[in-house]
């Protein structure tokens, strides 16, 4: 698919999105796809008419949308902690952490070596949740319930030490999976409790899937 | 720094910006971004440039530095 065609592609996506979401609020979550599959479809190399200057702007640009991102979030807070004088919930706290510690994890672990560090983070978590599981439930049913955490992330790593991108996906989905399920759960748990859940069970993943993905190979042009 | 690529693109039978672009596999926009000395090129579209053109990269592309020494 070349980039006109692409560009195309986006339009339509963007109409029918429009108008499914005026049917049903739901149907919203199908403007976030796209946000997705665009770097899939860059890896990949389908969209080939971005030279590197192209490839340059966009990065600026992303730089750029992450700068009004956190204005957005800043404004969020303050409408929160100043106007309506409460705490904001989790998910502020949640979308304010995430993407700065994304940057942040990507740099260093870039100057240090990415796919090490991934893999060492995942298998670190894999490991945790399995022993984690063993503990608390003994040799039971539970165990196996809870070792999937473990198991899967500890699989995902195998994959990504042959094929690194494929690996990086599956933590990607992996990780998203877990939010949900973390979110679905919350209960009556307190929101600080939330968001070490989400440290301890959706990061792990999501920060080794982005490294591995990334940095393997044909992303670079 | 300074670049002659609109110097060498006339030497090589007065090249346009589509034809050089498409010959080195840029957009004309990029051409004309290196040119106007708004974007400087990678290493490898450098070379490619400068190959593209008969020449080298320290005649294509040169730092002012060097000119004030001269």
């Amino acid at each position: 698919m070349k980039n006109k065609k692409y560009i195309y592609f986006l339009i339509v996506w963007i109409l029918i999105s429009i108008f499914l979401s005026l049917y049903r609020q739901g149907f919203i979550l199908l403007f976030f796809i796209p946000i997705f599959i665009s770097p899939f479809l860059r890896a990949k190399q389908i969209v080939i008419n971005t030279d590197e200057r192209e490839l340059f702007l966009e990065y600026k640009s992303s730089h750029f949308a992450y700068l009004s991102y956190y204005l957005v979030v800043l404004m969020l807070f303050a409408d929160y902690l100043l106007i309506k004088q409460q705490n904001p919930p989790v998910q502020i706290y949640l979308i304010a952490i995430v993407p700065g510690l994304i940057k942040w994890l990507y740099f260093t672990a870039n100057k240090i070596n990415a796919v090490k560090f991934a893999i060492i983070l995942s298998l670190v978590f894999g490991i945790f949740w399995l022993i984690f599981a063993l503990l608390s439930h003994g040799i039971s049913i539970g165990t196996v319930y809870e070792s999937v955490f473990g198991l899967s992330l500890i699989l995902s790593v195998l994959i990504g030490l042959k094929f690194q991108k494929v690996g990086g996906v599956f933590l990607l989905i992996l990780s998203f999976v877990f939010f949900l399920l973390l979110m679905k759960n919350t209960g009556n748990r307190n929101a600080f409790t939330t968001i070490i859940m989400f440290f301890v069970l959706t990061m792990p993943p999501f920060i080794s899937g982005c490294l591995l993905f990334m940095t393997g190979k044909n992303f670079e042009q | 720094m300074i670049t002659k690529v609109r110097y060498f693109r006339f030497i090589r039978g007065e090249l346009s910006q589509e034809q050089l672009a498409n010959l080195v596999g840029v957009s004309r926009q990029t051409i004309v971004a290196i040119e106007k000395g708004n974007y400087s090129p990678s290493v490898w579209l450098a070379l490619k440039l400068a190959k593209t053109l008969n020449t080298t990269v320290e005649q294509l592309f040169i730092l002012e530095e060097d000119i004030n020494e001269k």
